[in-house]
């Protein structure tokens, strides 16, 4: 047997070689990759000029997204099994290309929680749903995301344009460095802490129950309730701007200034 | 933004608030905006929906808003409070104009109809009827978009017409059916409660409760349905509260019956 940390850099370079193949391809599955546990999808980028959008599915697995050095699509899915057969390893993950959208999602339903890494084009913008399998993490992408998973938290750092995040069970962490205007977001946890952070200009208008317990560094102004029944308040940033819903039912809200 | 239509609001700058954001008024104009804005919390939110209205209309520009005569619109609502500014021809863009089109709708809800004659108010019905009509279809169109942003920008725009167009609030029923991303339904839950009593919508919420993926979409839901107060929602909670997954649910539930029980009660005595 290898070990999956020996065989990923001789695998990934030896699929390196083969992408451009696999990039032409419209619709493509993973081949065979003879190494434990291991698959790598490497794949070119969508026609320049365009936006990248890159959507992920993955059931049972967690995520961790960075840009790629060559502004690639790759996708490496990890088990935690011990041995996975080379059979079950070949086909795990499917990928197909439609104009300016690179969709990644498993094969077939993982047996075992997996660890899925992603390398995504710089400003790429993210779509990634999962359920069940731990954290979700996206860093320094410097694009748009939207997460939508349950049982696990979410992390996205250093997003720029909007972000989206859904999940149960789990903390939200969201660090923006410029925000798209007139865009609304929408950040949701049922059990965990929400920590927002966004540039010291941002023109937002918060939405959020009263009940939940909320701390900012930027100064909020109330402009009553949003909901003719409920007790949503509507609390101006910077003299307000499109929505930013939040929903914790058992956690607490942070609002940082970059 | 409110949409009662008959309390006349003189104190507000609306048609100078237009031109404002629109960036048509005149020197004059500007400065009197700025020092009303500097005092007026109601204003500043106008303001403030306005600008993003105009952003998500420009991002959209409609074919099927061409053939709206919003020159005409904007003379017949404006006149009586700004007639000189509005000479330029608008026309030449396509996207100011949808975001014209529905600055004015905006704007027809807070105008005094009182410093119109009977025939410009008429006039004015008449027009925010077909704006209502082409911002429906607008919102409509937008919930079929693939980014979830998107939706959510339409149910922003959509939400005030919740009541006034039936297309809308089917497109919010299948929203909260069968949109993929718990942050669009979570606000259609936000714009239904924001409305005024929607009956076809509260029994949507209902039937799509015990489907709904996301505990805190179903927690949202519960406390609509328990603050609409509908009664056929105490067996559907009931249900909740013993056989949902998860505990703050079910203890949501337990808590939403135990309110619709007790004002129930009242009502009898």
């Amino acid at each position: 047997m290898f070990s999956s940390k020996r065989v990923l850099p001789a695998a990934a370079f030896i699929l390196g070689v083969c992408a451009p193949k696999i990039a032409r391809a419209q619709q493509s599955v993973v081949d065979s990759v003879n190494v434990e546990s291991v698959v790598i999808l490497p794949l070119g980028l969508p026609a320049s000029g365009s936006r990248n959008v890159v959507a992920v599915r993955a059931a049972n697995a967690s995520f961790t997204v960075k840009p790629s050095e060559k502004g690639q699509v790759w996708a490496l899915l990890r088990s935690s099994r011990r041995e996975v057969s080379n059979a079950v390893a070949a086909r795990s993950l499917r990928a197909t290309t439609t104009g300016d959208t690179v969709q990644i999602e498993l094969a077939r339903a993982l047996t075992a929680p997996g660890h899925l890494d992603l390398g995504v084009p710089l400003g790429a913008a993210l779509r990634i749903a999962g359920d069940n399998g731990g954290e979700v993490r996206i860093e320094g992408v410097r694009g748009s995301a939207e997460v939508t998973h349950s049982n696990g938290g979410v992390t996205v750092l250093d997003a720029t344009g909007h972000v989206l995040v859904a999940t149960s069970n789990g903390n939200v962490r969201v660090r923006l460095v410029s925000v798209e205007r007139g865009v609304p977001m929408s950040f949701i946890t049922n059990n965990g802490d929400i920590d927002l952070t966004m540039p010291a200009d941002v023109r937002v208008t918060l939405l959020i129950d009263d009940s939940i317990p909320l701390e900012s560094d930027f100064p909020l102004v109330s402009s009553g309730t949003a909901g003719a029944r409920s007790r949503l308040r509507r609390l101006a940033v910077n003299g307000g701007g499109p929505t930013i819903r939040l929903f914790t039912d058992n956690g607490k809200v942070r609002f940082h200034r970059l | 933004m409110s949409e009662t239509h008959d309390e006349p609001n003189s104190g507000h700058p609306d048609a100078e608030l237009l031109l404002f954001v629109a960036d048509e008024a005149t020197a004059a104009q500007r400065t009197m905006v700025t020092e009303h804005l500097a005092g007026c919390a109601e204003c500043r939110a106008t303001l403030n929906e306005l600008r993003e209205t105009f952003l998500a209309l420009d991002a959209r520009p409609t074919a099927d808003m061409s053939d709206l005569a919003w020159e005409r619109t904007l003379r017949a609502v404006m006149s009586p409070r700004a007639s000189a500014p509005v000479t330029r021809s608008w026309r030449s863009s396509p996207m100011f104009a949808a975001g014209l089109v529905a600055a004015v709708f905006l704007l027809a809800a807070v105008l005094s109809f009182a410093a119109l004659g009977v025939r410009q108010a008429r006039e004015v019905q008449r027009l925010r009827a077909e704006l209502v009509d082409a911002r429906a279809q607008m919102v409509v169109a937008m919930l079929r978009e693939p980014e979830s942003a998107e939706r959510l920008r339409a149910v922003a725009l959509g939400g005030p017409l919740l009541g006034e167009d039936a297309r809308v609030a089917a497109a919010f029923a299948i929203v909260l059916r069968s949109d993929p991303s718990p942050n669009v339904r979570l606000a259609v839950l936000d714009a239904v409660d924001a409305a005024p009593r929607h009956a076809q919508l509260a029994s949507e919420i209902l039937m799509a409760l015990p489907a709904e993926p996301q505990p805190a979409v179903r927690l949202a839901m519960i406390d609509l349905v328990a603050e609409l107060g509908d009664p056929r929602a105490r067996d559907a909670l009931k249900a909740m509260a013993t056989g949902d997954p998860d505990p703050s649910v079910r203890a949501r539930a337990r808590a939403a019956t135990e309110r619709l029980s007790s004002r129930s009660s009242g009502v009898l005595q």
